[in-house]
């Protein structure tokens, strides 16, 4: 049995349209026009028990929209969904004690006082026994490292400390599923790749389903198995994530200064020059071409560095290929 | 018992936003002499006002004062178990209400003891203070004064509640919505006696200030089951009211076709 | 290479240039309140709902003594007065916006434009202030004669109320200043001036007039500033008396004048102190 089942979701928004100005206002108070937006289409998907799920899309795509569905906090226009065998917006009181929730823009740990102080009210709230819940916590603490972190009050910690601690504030209840909502939206590589490990830890270790949305094509590569890729209210991509490199991935962009203006670069195979400007040179490496490396070998040899930045092409372009292939 | 729990649950978020505010030590001082100082500010012309007219419809000094100590008790409990009635509007408008909804607790609860002004304590001091010098100080009095107190409260954090779900229907009216409430409690420093006619209304509907404070009062001045037993039945009434407004509106919010919702 | 422009210096008299620019500021100060309509509408029922409150208080205070007048003040004058006092108070996010802008270094941006801070900062409060506190007084007066009716209008004590009105939005202004000033040697002066702000709550009429005081509390209650400002042009507009408005216009005189020089010794001090320290 699927832990989260979606059949045909749909959600339409419908709110008054109001152009700028006194006397329009006043007009839109007693004729109004109204538009309607479907965020989400008709949506179906199902996920076994301990899968990761990265469900990714452009802003305005449909995902926010979809995972408050999914818990509970919107219902829908028409379609039906399943979490934990719980239908989420008729079942949510419910729903709460077996899913767990991590926002990146909006925490629950108090901002003032210590993690463990929030810790000790969440084990109240979700009514557990106290000496289990004890030990779970210390557990949780040793894997995550948190140990020298929860003593201190919350607005002293870095970002990524934080994140740590509302990982372990969403897992104290053992939740079967977690929702992340940009979790390492706002950290640095470091911090970025500690949390995605304490993320794939829990999943291993408890098998806990792990439905992650992100805008880092990164973390969804590191972390899931499986993506799921929403544009316009519809899905437009379910499959395994490491297809989604290998069949639309083909290329890293990288960003160059240089340290004098007179660079000269040598027409590679592969590398196409994006924007080019007085210190700086913008290039996309063809990967099935050419390799990063070697590119950047060639145009150091000839050329003083000062700075490199190498990136994923953006999401999307990912999503365009989807649709140019799929025609 | 389910109602232990929650009896419990708010009990930890009182310790919880205690010991938040009180991180901030210099900042908690300050605020609560600040109340003080605001709350000493009002009696102060009060004190004036009596000095220069000795009597005014049967009130004197001391019954403004135990008026001051009521709206101080009142509030101060308020603002103690539901300190996040004052921020409803607020949460609505910024889509804040969702961490509420991914609890397993009634959300209408969460969202009151979440939030704990500051100068609770101060509140509290002043109340008693007024209480004493009042003369109106006696066992009975006291018990009277924390059973009235806590009725009041109820009543007043209800008003809050319904000014502030309009917002679930009617967008951005989280401002008009606090200026209400701070109507009612400016309404409640005042004797209610001074009070005739259409506006008595008011006080005992849309602005339930003659519940607060007034009924209070006369309860403490002369006792009468009946009073007492009115002021029970009216808490009552405004909290099953409160409540269903507030569910209303949270159903309509989880519709999502509010109209400052984010999506 | 595309062509270079200069602005040119204006080449009207330098007094009126530094004029223009002030008045350029309250404009689009003014402008910008204007926009905050229908706050200020929603605004009036919390002042409608406080007039209405001291209408009741003195219907019962005047018909418990039995009087029809109280130190020669007639019960809706009384109210009409409290009304002008109610339309105008010392502004606490005046003074949490010049805190914001010494604090944040903003103010470094505005020392090395040419112009003297203070008096920008005066500006930008009369465009606010003095729309708002227009509006309120427009709608004042309309709630006050609905509750009390008139009172003895006359043209001559509206006009000789004009200087006391300008006198009491500079002399908030300078009360105010003095203590965002303040901030740049005490962290946080919001508190000490909320302290104030009570006392001039108290003694300032916003309930209860510091006319009908008792005893010597009346005279000296008279002489602070607290009385000095939208009490007095209430008073002088609805029951004028000579004796009191030239006292008036000197007592606000003398305190404008003892806190602007507390302003510029304040202001030098702080901006040394700004200097040196970077901000």
């Amino acid at each position: 049995m699927p832990i989260i089942s979606v059949t045909n979701l749909t959600k339409t928004f419908r709110f008054k349209v109001k152009k700028e100005g006194f006397k329009n206002s006043l007009k839109s108070m007693f004729k109004a026009k109204f538009k309607t937006i479907k965020a989400v289409d008709a949506i179906s998907f199902s996920i076994e028990k301990g899968e990761t799920i990265g469900f990714i899309g452009p802003n305005g795509a449909g995902k926010s929209t979809t995972i408050k569905m999914l818990t509970g906090i919107l219902f829908p226009t028409a379609g039906r969904a399943k979490v934990c065998d719980l239908t989420p917006w008729e079942k949510r009181q419910k729903l709460a004690f077996k899913i767990g929730t991590v926002f990146g823009q909006k925490p629950q740990l108090w901002y003032h006082l210590p993690a463990i102080d929030t810790f000790n009210l969440f084990a109240k709230i979700y009514e557990l026994d106290m000496t289990t819940f004890k030990k779970r916590l210390n557990w949780l603490i040793k894997q995550f490292e948190t140990k020298d972190l929860i003593h201190t009050p919350v607005r002293k910690l870095s970002l990524g400390q934080r994140m740590r601690c509302e990982i372990v504030v969403s897992l104290i209840h053992s939740p079967e599923v977690i929702f992340l909502d940009e979790p390492t939206i706002g950290l640095d590589v470091i911090a970025k790749q500690q949390i995605r490990d304490t993320i794939k830890h829990i999943n291993k270790t408890e098998g806990t389903t792990i439905f992650l949305t992100s805008h880092d094509v990164g973390d969804i590569e590191k972390l899931t198995k499986r993506t799921i890729i929403i544009n316009k209210g519809k899905i437009i991509f379910d499959g395994k994530t490491r297809s989604l490199r290998w069949d639309y991935i083909h290329s890293k962009i990288i960003s160059i200064r240089f340290k004098d203006p007179s660079f000269k670069i040598p027409p590679i195979n592969g590398v196409k020059i994006i924007k080019r400007s007085e210190y700086g040179l913008k290039i996309q490496v063809d990967t099935s071409k050419a390799d990063v490396e070697n590119v950047l070998k060639r145009i150091m040899n000839k050329n003083k560095i000062a700075d490199i930045t190498i990136l994923d092409p953006p999401l999307e372009e990912i999503i365009a290929k989807i649709y140019k292939n799929k025609k | 018992m389910k109602i232990f729990k929650y009896i419990d649950l708010t009990i930890e978020y009182i310790k919880r936003n205690f010991a938040g505010h009180m991180e901030y030590r210099i900042n908690f001082v300050m605020e609560i002499v600040c109340m003080t100082i605001q709350n000493g500010g009002f009696a102060a012309i009060w004190v004036i006002f009596f000095s220069k007219f000795n009597i005014v419809n049967d009130w004197t000094i001391n019954d403004i004062l135990l008026l001051h100590a009521i709206a101080g008790i009142y509030y101060a409990i308020g603002a103690t178990v539901a300190g996040g009635m004052i921020r409803i509007g607020d949460k609505i408008a910024k889509g804040e209400i969702d961490f509420f909804l991914t609890l397993p607790k009634d959300v209408l609860w969460h969202i009151l003891v979440s939030h704990m002004k500051p100068s609770v304590l101060g509140e509290y001091i002043f109340g008693i203070l007024m209480f004493i010098l009042s003369g109106y100080f006696s066992i009975t009095n006291t018990l009277l004064l924390i059973s009235t107190g806590i009725l009041a409260a109820a009543i007043f954090v209800s008003s809050g509640i319904i000014y502030h779900s309009l917002s679930f229907f009617f967008g951005k009216t989280h401002e008009l919505a606090e200026r209400m409430i701070w109507s009612i409690l400016g309404f409640t420093l005042y004797p209610q006696s001074i009070f005739q006619g259409n506006i008595r209304i008011l006080l005992y509907t849309l602005m339930p200030a003659g519940f607060i404070a007034g009924i209070p009062v006369e309860l403490i001045k002369e006792f009468d089951i009946n009073k007492l037993a009115i002021l029970f039945v009216a808490t009552l009434i405004f909290m099953t009211i409160a409540r269903i407004i507030f569910y209303k509106g949270l159903k309509k919010y989880e519709s999502g076709n509010l109209i400052n919702v984010q999506l | 290479m595309s062509q270079v422009y200069t602005a040119k210096k204006s080449d009207k008299f330098h007094l009126f240039r530094i004029f223009e620019k002030y008045l350029e500021i309250f404009k689009i100060s003014y402008r910008s309140t204007f926009a905050y309509i229908l706050d200020a509408l929603s605004n009036t029922i919390n002042y409608a709902i406080r007039l209405l409150i001291f209408n009741q208080l003195y219907i019962a205070t005047y018909s418990s003594l039995s009087v029809e007048t109280i130190d020669g003040l007639k019960r809706s004058e009384v109210i009409w007065m409290l009304m002008f006092v109610q339309s105008f108070h010392l502004s606490l996010r005046l003074l949490i916006d010049i805190i914001n802008d010494i604090k944040s270094g903003q103010i470094s941006v505005f020392l090395n434009k040419p112009f003297y801070f203070p008096l920008f900062q005066l500006s930008e409060f009369l465009g606010q202030q003095g729309v708002k506190c227009f509006i309120n007084i427009i709608f004042g007066s309309i709630i006050t004669y609905f509750l009390v009716g008139g009172f003895n209008f006359q043209i001559t004590s509206l006009l000789l109320a004009i200087p006391l009105m300008i006198g009491t939005i500079i002399l908030a202004f300078v009360q105010v200043f003095t203590f965002a000033l303040i901030s740049f040697w005490i962290e946080d002066s919001s508190a000490i001036f909320r302290i104030y702000s009570k006392l001039d709550m108290v003694l300032g009429g916003s309930i209860f007039p510091p006319s009908l005081f008792p005893g010597i509390l009346k005279n000296i209650s008279l002489l602070l500033p607290f009385a000095n400002g939208s009490f007095v042009v209430g008073r002088c507009i609805v029951a004028f008396q000579k004796d009191e408005y030239t006292k008036a216009l000197i007592l606000q005189l003398l305190w404008i004048t003892f806190f602007t020089s507390l302003i510029g010794i304040l202001y030098k001090k702080g901006v040394k102190k700004l200097v040196i320290q970077g901000g």
